[in-house]
């Protein structure tokens, strides 16, 4: 039995989208309600521009939902392959963890530690290799922005304590 | 003359060692961006803008249009040699640069492509330097209902030109709204918060660009990287004496072609919404539609190679123009430049060619020097700029990764921006599957305060009534013309239809 992922069509994931937008459409038509959407003392109340805006939204994503879910359908697979799943994940779970880490670590080290995970595991270097990546990364991140340019990043724990510059 | 005159004080502002200095380094890193797949000129330029918050004004600029131009060159050697186009304005140049690279005329095509690239670019600049100040001075006559009618030819344009219309204006819309998060500059008033602090200050543009372009791409190229295999052809790079000498004689027996591209691209790259992309695909159709030999293309025809590549670097140049003039850039990197010159202290306008006059001269002056410079690096060091090829995915992804939440983060030095880079990458990667396009969502986003301002104005002076629009000498045209380009679509509909019954009634 495939997967759920790999029976998914592009028209599901466009209806997906679809509903999403027509809640974000309600939800804009709302505020824009709340604001004004008319004609106010002296001009255009607040919500006159986003009124006019979620319409048009609301009409474009209808008319999507009718081409693209009824009239041509688009039955292809969203992914084709197993392989671009996995792909993805391995891409992109390390991303989500590396923003994770920032507050932890700051960007330096947590930039370090992401490049010499990443080369060792994707990239199936060598464990010095990935090591060295890891240290001149940041040291290099450094030097340009904190001595170059004088650009404030978020630092880690060890720089709150005096261990490391950052 | 007087052009030429300003021209001379341009060079002799832009000709320090500093200057020159990180102009050079713009075009490097543009050409190894346009080079490397994944990362295009757009997301070069929104990685590097908070960079350049530091820099001096002329300098940020000059390289900031570097990385852009440099981009434009370094996009057509991946095309022509692996088939994989670095920016979306290089596909057209595949069309026949990847045929005569399989025929072994690797280098022809590329030396040809550079060649071509720069005739484009200065024909360009010549336009550039000879149109600005009419232009400018006729922008200053507009009031806010020329400008709001000027604005709806950029949004008309993504609507009415190719594409679904349906998601361009699901993506103008979703990019007005976004820039609508926060507080409302007329009353005050918070608008689309929900309560939260957080929100109140709006989302800036950067990390959603960057969000959108640099982690989008990355996302989507880890998709595809089980189809993708690059083989090495990095020695099928090399350029020799030869092929220099052969490329340039291309152009040169070719030179109608190439000059009535560069202006057709010229013209395309100043309407606002339009850009290097379509110009560089109508360039094409023209140039087979001329041609002597229409079978040819496709299969390694030499004009396939120098219409879209001038056309392209011809827009990329004539789209700045709107941007400066007016404030309305003709493409989203048009539109990271123009957030920049905000940035560092400036109004892009019709003011601004009177008021900074330096600043905005010595950027003209810029666009022949970054030129030659990048035609002399690409005709000389290509074999070096492939290699880059060679640079481990394990290594290359990550630093784009890292690259973008650092200029995400550094734009406002809040963290919230580098979450909200990596969610719009989430959001660019599902879109980009789903054929919507980016470039309108990005400029709406840049445009949004202007729009509504234009609009609002526009309504308190007519009292609130829309024929104000259509009551003025200057807007009145300009809004016809918009609102043609936003039926465009329809009468496509009506067209097809008409014809279908024809064939129906005719077939039987």
């Amino acid at each position: 039995m495939t997967p759920i992922w790999m029976r998914t069509t592009h028209r599901a994931v466009e209806i997906g989208f679809i509903i999403v937008l027509l809640f974000l459409g309600v939800v804009i038509v709302n505020e824009s309600v709340r604001l004004g959407p008319t004609w106010g003392e002296s001009g255009p109340q607040a919500g006159f521009f986003l009124f006019v805006l979620s319409i048009a939204m609301i009409l474009g994503t209808l008319g999507v939902a009718y081409v693209n879910t009824y009239r041509t359908p688009d039955m292809r697979p969203f992914f084709e392959v197993p392989q671009e799943v996995e792909d993805l994940l391995k891409v992109g779970l390390p991303i989500i963890a590396l923003v994770l880490l920032i507050p932890l670590l700051g960007m330096y080290v947590s930039a370090g530690v992401y490049l010499a995970f990443f080369m060792a595991w994707y990239g199936k270097f060598r464990w010095y290799s990935a090591l060295a990546g890891g240290i001149i990364l940041p040291v290099a991140l450094w030097i340009t922005l904190r001595e170059g340019f004088n650009i404030s990043m978020p630092m880690s724990a060890f720089y709150r304590s005096n261990i490391l510059p950052f | 003359m007087e052009a030429f005159d300003l021209l001379m004080t341009g060079f002799d502002t832009l000709l320090t060692p500093t200057r020159i200095g990180f102009m050079m380094l713009g075009i490097i890193l543009g050409l190894l961006v346009g080079v490397l797949p994944g990362v295009g000129g757009t997301t070069g330029v929104a990685i590097l803008l908070p960079v350049t918050v530091f820099f001096e004004p002329v300098s940020a600029l000059v390289m900031l249009a570097g990385i852009y131009w440099g981009s434009m060159y370094g996009g057509l050697i991946t095309s022509i040699l692996f088939g994989v186009p670095g920016n979306p304005w290089s596909v057209a140049v595949m069309f026949d640069g990847r045929p005569l690279a399989k025929q072994g005329k690797a280098g022809l095509a590329m030396s040809t492509g550079f060649w071509v690239s720069f005739f484009g670019a200065i024909i360009a600049s010549v336009l550039f330097t000879f149109f600005a100040v009419p232009f400018a001075e006729m922008a200053l006559r507009f009031g806010p209902p020329e400008m709001f009618a000027v604005l709806m030819i950029a949004f008309g344009t993504f609507i009415g030109m190719g594409g679904s219309p349906g998601k361009a204006l699901i993506m103008i819309a979703a990019g007005f709204l976004l820039s609508t998060v926060g507080l409302d500059v007329v009353t005050g008033q918070p608008r689309l918060t929900f309560g939260t602090i957080e929100l109140m200050r709006g989302f800036h543009f950067v990390p959603i660009t960057i969000g959108l372009f640099g982690i989008g791409e990355v996302l989507a190229n880890a998709a595809e990287r089980y189809k993708v295999q690059i083989e090495d052809v990095t020695r099928a790079a090399k350029l020799g004496m030869h092929d220099i000498t052969a490329g340039a004689r291309a152009v040169f027996s070719n030179i109608g072609l190439a000059s009535s591209s560069a202006v057709l691209g010229f013209i395309t790259g100043i309407l606002p919404g339009a850009g290097a992309t379509p110009a560089s695909f109508m360039a094409y159709g023209f140039a087979q539609k001329i041609s002597k030999h229409p079978e040819k293309f496709g299969k390694g025809a030499i004009e396939g190679v120098i219409a879209p590549e001038a056309a392209n670097n011809a827009a990329g140049t004539g789209a700045i123009l709107p941007m400066l003039v007016l404030g309305i850039p003709g493409s989203p990197t048009a539109a990271i430049l123009m957030a920049g010159v905000f940035m560092w202290g400036f109004i892009p306008g019709p003011r601004l060619f009177t008021e900074q006059p330096e600043f905005v001269w010595s950027f003209i002056a810029s666009l022949y020097l970054a030129n030659i410079a990048a035609l002399l690096i690409c005709l000389t060091a290509t074999p070096l700029l492939a290699m880059m090829l060679r640079t481990p995915y394990a290594i290359m992804a990550p630093l784009i990764v890292v690259l973008s939440l650092i200029g995400a983060y550094a734009i406002q030095n809040a963290f919230l921006d580098v979450w909200l880079a990596v969610i719009f990458g989430v959001i660019g990667f599902i879109l980009r599957r789903m054929d919507y396009p980016l470039a309108p969502l990005i400029v709406a986003l840049v445009l949004g305060f202007s729009t509504e301002e234009a609009l609002r104005q526009s309504l308190i002076m007519s009292d609130g009534s829309m024929a104000i629009f259509f009551q003025r000498p200057l807007s009145a045209p300009i809004m016809v013309v918009a609102l043609l380009l936003f039926m465009l679509p329809l009468f496509r509909m009506f067209l097809r239809r008409y014809r279908r019954r024809q064939q129906a009634s005719t077939g039987e």
